[in-house]
């Protein structure tokens, strides 16, 4: 699969910092009124996408979301309670369905393709792939639009920091991990022309060292121009998993892609963003992306121009 | 499988053969709506249901997993392919949001912590993550979430990767429960009936929400052949399409049903005279009533065969198109199409007439319709093995 485009937005700094785009460049005055914040910029980040290499209808939509939609279900059960079960406003229960930004990218594209939205967590990404991918077999989809978004909210920073998962001010927490938002949209197609390719892409389990090693070294060749992109976040105990698999490939300095940037379910997206980035200057090379969500897996994309 | 209809194949299939109705005023959420709306509820408290499964006793999970595991369970006892080798395909809209609301309540209110657990199971992936644990399945597995279409879609991805050659088998299904977030959600668009729905019907007041799990395994022919597995449906095809016209509401003439039903004809390489019957979404709301009798009409023609059992258990959400699929399977087997009940008088705005009583029919292929809000509309054909 090739990458034809790519736009991402990531926060940083426990989602304080988040340098949104102007979006009324693409997005009506109704629209930026009406709709959530992630909503509506992962519309402009969809739209730009394909206006960028001059697509003006997808032939399928694919977005993933580790969680969802979560600020806008919690706005409504807001409401609920606020105003007992009775004379609700619709529009945050719309706008919580986890395909609202598919649906919109379709309606302003008038794309009537194939359409599917994933909602799995550490796998959203690994799935949203693979769906892309099985498109492509059919043999009818030339490219396809694939998004990822992820939102955090202040009910998140309780139950992440419940359950040890993020950093908490002033405490001695062994997991400082810092969460956020984000937003990235890729134009995969499916030419046989050069370019920058996502070679492969699986998930892993901690214990599948020897795997993850023959996976790559199965899946590149060019050795030359190889850097390893890792998604170390400061979680100590679950980055042990990245060392032996550097020496593996005698990686001494690997790039530290979510590097002052916040975590996200679907933050193996960012790895795919700053690949595209380093490889769109080049002549050839190959990026290696890995990636750890807590320690529930590690996605393995490799990226070659 | 469970429903409002019973719980396993065979207590659905008798609910079914005697057109028993799941419908019923809402007993066990808790919500000012109790005793207000009928609802499709499984008639169970999430206490029986837990005490139901033999796998999720260890702590409070959620209604929807503890529906998801009974559902697979049942489904499991069939079969003696080792569970490492099979992949599970969800499809759910809400999950553990029952659990979400009580706690999110809670914190909101009073900034009462909500639990440790609650950091790992809410979300709609949580479905998956439970069940691999619990019945060791592999652990390449998908959720998707595209609203009412979940399930169709997660069946379809299923197909697609077996048939390709990545997957040797699936259980692909979907699961809703019924919360207080989605009835406030469906009673603030206005959609939602008092009494029991009228799919169809020209006088129909809005659909039922229902919760059911139901799923299916899916293998290829030769290897369920080689490993003696009985084979009682085919999937023929399936089709997926984008309406683009509206977040919420559906095009009156039916565009998007009309394109998902004319892929999944194409894909299974079957013109409209082969389909015997089409199990249709049949939501009871306007706008889908209107734009499916359309579809149907300008596809199938004025004397299409079509039904919607949705007036027996109600809109189950996510879980819909697969509990349709497993409707479907088991009117194949007993060769009758299900009654449309609460149907009265045609609708003037697309004329159409569905089948009534249940029916015995020579049945084939079954061409089944699941849509969903974002205008994602999905057909699948299933067809006697």
């Amino acid at each position: 699969m090739n990458i034809s485009s790519v736009i991402g937005f990531f926060s940083s700094e426990n989602g304080t910092q988040f340098n949104l785009p102007e979006i009324t460049e693409i997005l009506t005055k109704n629209e930026v009124r009406r709709f959530s914040t992630t909503v509506k910029y992962a519309l402009y980040c969809g739209l730009k996408c394909l206006q960028s290499v001059e697509i003006g209808c997808p032939d399928a939509i694919i977005t993933g979301s580790g969680k969802g939609s979560v600020r806008n279900i919690e706005l409504f059960l807001d409401d609920i309670d606020k105003y007992n079960e009775s004379a609700l406003n619709p529009s945050l229960f719309i706008q919580s369905t986890h395909n609202t930004i598919n649906g919109l990218i379709s309606i302003k594209t008038d794309c009537n393709g194939y359409s599917a939205t994933h909602v799995n967590f550490n796998y959203t990404v690994i799935n949203v792939l693979d769906d892309a991918f099985q498109q492509s077999l059919d043999g009818v989809t030339n490219n396809v639009l694939v998004g990822f978004f992820d939102e955090k909210t202040d009910f998140d920073d309780v139950i992440y920091d419940i359950g040890g998962f993020r950093e908490s001010s002033g405490s001695d927490n062994i997991n400082p991990i810092n969460w956020g938002s984000g937003i990235c949209f890729l134009l995969l197609n499916f030419d046989r022309e050069a370019g920058i390719k996502i070679q492969c892409w699986n998930s892993f389990s901690f214990d599948q060292y020897s795997e993850i090693v023959s996976y790559i070294k199965k899946n590149i060749d060019n050795h030359s121009q190889l850097e390893f992109l890792i998604g170390s976040n400061n979680a100590y105990e679950f980055e042990s998993i990245y060392q032996p698999i550097l020496s593996a490939f005698h990686i001494d300095n690997p790039i530290l892609f979510k590097e002052g940037l916040d975590e996200l379910p679907v933050s193996s997206a960012i790895g795919i963003h700053e690949a595209y980035i380093r490889l769109s200057g080049r002549e050839n090379g190959t990026c290696v992306i890995i990636n750890h969500i807590l320690d529930k897996s590690l996605d393995v994309i490799v990226i070659t121009k | 499988m469970i429903s409002s209809l019973g719980i396993g194949v065979e207590e659905n299939r008798l609910s079914l053969k005697q057109s028993k109705s799941g419908l019923r005023p809402m007993q066990y959420l808790d919500s000012v709506f109790q005793n207000q709306f009928y609802t499709g509820e499984v008639p169970y408290s999430t206490q029986d249901l837990q005490n139901k499964t033999r796998l999720f006793a260890d702590k409070d999970y959620y209604r929807a997993l503890y529906l998801a595991a009974i559902a697979i369970e049942e489904l499991i006892t069939q079969i003696s392919i080792p569970k490492s080798k099979i992949s599970i395909f969800s499809g759910t809209t809400t999950a553990g949001v029952t659990r979400t609301e009580q706690e999110y309540s809670a914190f909101s209110k009073n900034q009462t912590q909500p639990s440790v657990f609650l950091a790992n199971m809410a979300d709609c992936g949580s479905i998956n993550r439970y069940l691999i644990e619990k019945f060791n399945f592999a652990p390449y597995n998908f959720t998707i979430s595209t609203a009412c279409s979940s399930a169709s879609n997660a069946i379809l991805l299923a197909v697609n990767k077996i048939r390709s050659g990545q997957i040797d088998f699936a259980i692909c299904g979907g699961v809703d429960s019924l919360s207080r977030f989605t009835m406030n959600g469906f009673n603030s668009l206005k959609n939602m009936s008092a009494e029991p729905c009228k799919p169809f019907d020209r006088d129909r007041s809005g659909l039922n929400l229902g919760e059911a799990a139901a799923y299916l395994l899916l293998c290829k022919s030769d290897i369920a052949d080689h490993l003696g597995l009985k084979k009682i449906a085919t999937i023929s095809g399936g089709g997926n399409a984008n309406e683009s016209y509206h977040m919420t509401g559906s095009d009156p003439r039916g565009t998007g049903a009309l394109k998902s039903m004319e892929r999944a004809l194409a894909r299974a390489g079957l013109s409209t005279s082969e389909i015997d019957h089409i199990h249709a979404h049949g939501t009871a709301t306007t706008d889908n009533d209107i734009a499916e009798g359309n579809a149907i009409r300008s596809l199938f023609g004025e004397k299409a065969v079509f039904s919607s059992t949705k007036g027996l258990t109600g809109h189950t959400l996510a879980a819909s198109g697969a509990l349709n699929l497993i409707f479907s399977i088991i009117g194949i087997q007993e060769n009758i199409i299900w009654g449309n009940q609460g149907f009265n008088n045609p609708d003037p705005d697309h004329g159409m007439i569905p089948v009534l009583e249940n029916t015995k029919v020579d049945l084939k292929h079954i061409m089944v319709n699941s849509f969903g809000f974002g205008g994602n509309n999905t057909s699948i054909i299933i067809s006697k093995a």
